[in-house]
């Protein structure tokens, strides 16, 4: 199986020695507490600088993200700390908007998974200028579903995906939000060839074994992990209880540097 | 299922394949007076890849016209589902070149669960379509009852009424519960009817995405027996077995014939 790298200024993603840590808070709620947040992934030893602008949310009355506006937030963020940068779309015009704002990977999120014409115009938007797609694993999703929905955003001319796996529905969702399911990310990567990252804090859906969950992650010879980080998490619009600060994220970074595998 | 009740029953292929495929399998449904409107889809959302050579994605717009036609000479609503905001407007605009157009059962499939393309649709429908034009909505992949009512939420919110909307079960990706028959979806008949209860919305049955056989479409309706379900969704085909999708689960005539009587 051909591998695929993927370049994005001095990173590869795919390639053996590299673990790739994504991280930024659920959503982007304010100019400052965006800047603030990338400033301390950035300390932390971040790579990729994440924040949503469009939240979906189980329910219309919940926060729905910051919407637009956003896009000027992370070009000023990719100014202050040469961080690439990345957000979640959800509509081909979001995908256009983010082009054009120089948005270094677009992801398309669980719910969206099996969106086979949101698939389509990622791919296709995408060809020009080979802009990453990350897509993440739909919550009851199978291998073969999984990797038939990179084959349709691949198949518009952008060879470029990244397949994210951030849990499975669970049979005990008291415990963990979702089941982080590393065995099958493995064999994704083995199949298909593309870098796979994990999102264990949408898998956990709290924070204390995050850490445990990053090494698993790099021990599994995947190529790196998309975590939330927010400046004042009890404080988070979204996802409070699962989000870590930037001072912990650079321990457990400290951690995954000190592990060779 | 109560035996007594009058059931909402909505039967037909799992996809247009061809104008005389929908016009044959109409005729035979209607003729049995058991059924209140034909289901087809014309876009199918597949797993496998575009780049498979026994892909079929649905026959796609031709068919709206095709699925129209049928309707109005058999005088039935139709069913069929939207995947994007782009086909509400299309099927709209091919009805609105009708003189008397069928009443139109639009619905929101299970892997769908974009909830902007979810409202937009909604809002579609409520501005732009006739208003006996009903949504349904059928049940996520995974089995969560939070996120089931929340597409009901969704679709509220874009203003579109209760009394136009009905809910659907088709069973639950397998998820590690036992599953001795092999069922393609596992149902939850308890989360159906509390789904049914706090939404007061009208709630169908998809034996054919649960069974994925003809036999456990059988078992389904006979495990049901017992929940208050107010009609059927069910796949029937004039030859299923060389149906271009769901070829194990689509009933034929006679056994859709058979099914319905015993019910």
């Amino acid at each position: 199986m051909k591998k695929t790298i993927i370049k994005l200024n001095q990173l590869s993603i795919g390639i053996s020695n590299q673990f790739t840590i994504m991280a930024g808070p659920c959503a982007a709620e304010t100019k400052t507490q965006t800047i603030n947040t990338a400033q301390g992934a950035l300390k932390a030893g971040a790579h990729i600088f994440r924040a949503n602008l469009f939240k979906p949310r189980t329910l219309p009355q919940s926060f729905q993200g910051v919407g637009e506006k956003g896009f000027k937030w992370l070009e000023k963020v990719k100014q202050t700390t040469k961080l690439p940068v990345m957000t979640e779309i959800r509509t081909p015009d979001q995908i256009k908007q983010a082009i054009k704002s120089k948005i270094d990977i677009i992801w398309i999120g669980t719910r969206n998974a099996q969106n086979f014409d949101l698939l389509i115009a990622a791919g296709k938007l995408t060809k020009k200028t080979k802009t990453p797609v990350l897509l993440k694993r739909g919550m009851a999703m199978r291998l073969n579903e999984w990797l038939g929905a990179a084959d349709y955003i691949r198949c518009q001319g952008n060879p470029n995906v990244i397949l994210c796996e951030r849990g499975i529905t669970t049979i005990d969702p008291q415990t963990t939000r979702n089941l982080l399911d590393l065995q099958t990310a493995v064999i994704a990567k083995n199949q298909s060839g593309l870098p796979v990252v994990i999102d264990p804090s949408h898998a956990a859906g709290r924070k204390d074994i995050l850490q445990n969950m990053c090494l698993a992650s790099k021990a599994a010879g995947l190529d790196g992990i998309l975590i939330e980080v927010h400046q004042n998490p009890d404080k988070a619009l979204t996802d409070a209880h699962q989000q870590i600060t930037p001072e912990k994220l650079g321990l457990i970074i400290k951690k995954l540097n000190s592990l060779k595998i | 299922m109560l035996p007594k009740k009058q059931l909402t029953i909505i039967a037909g292929p799992c996809a247009a394949e061809s104008r005389q495929q929908l016009g044959q399998i109409t005729k035979n449904l209607v003729k049995t007076g058991l059924i209140q409107a034909v289901r087809a889809s014309l876009f199918k959302p597949r797993t496998n890849h575009p780049l498979d050579t026994e892909f079929f994605d649905g026959v796609g717009h031709q068919g709206i016209s095709w699925f129209i036609d049928t309707a109005i000479k058999h005088n039935i609503p139709l069913a069929t589902e939207v995947i994007i905001p782009e086909h509400v407007t299309a099927i709209l605009k091919e009805l609105n070149k009708r003189q008397s157009p069928p009443k139109l059962i639009l619905w929101l499939g299970s892997r769908n669960q974009n909830h902007l393309i979810q409202t937009e649709i909604a809002r579609i429908i409520n501005q732009h379509a006739p208003k006996d034009t009903l949504l349904l909505i059928k049940n996520q992949p995974w089995r969560n009852q939070k996120h089931w009512e929340g597409i009901v939420t969704h679709v509220l919110a874009s203003g579109l009424s209760k009394n136009r909307i009905i809910l659907c079960h088709r069973g639950f990706q397998p998820d590690g519960r036992e599953n001795p028959s092999k069922f393609r979806n596992l149902p939850d008949f308890d989360m159906a009817m509390a789904v049914k209860k706090t939404t007061s919305l009208p709630m169908l049955l998809d034996p054919s995405h649960i069974g994925g056989t003809v036999d456990n479409v059988l078992k389904t309706i006979n495990d049901a027996r017992s929940f208050d379900f107010d009609g059927l969704m069910i796949e029937v085909h004039p030859k299923p077995a060389v149906a271009l999708s769901d070829a194990k689960q689509q009933l034929d005539i006679f056994q859709f014939k058979k099914l319905l009587s015993n019910l």
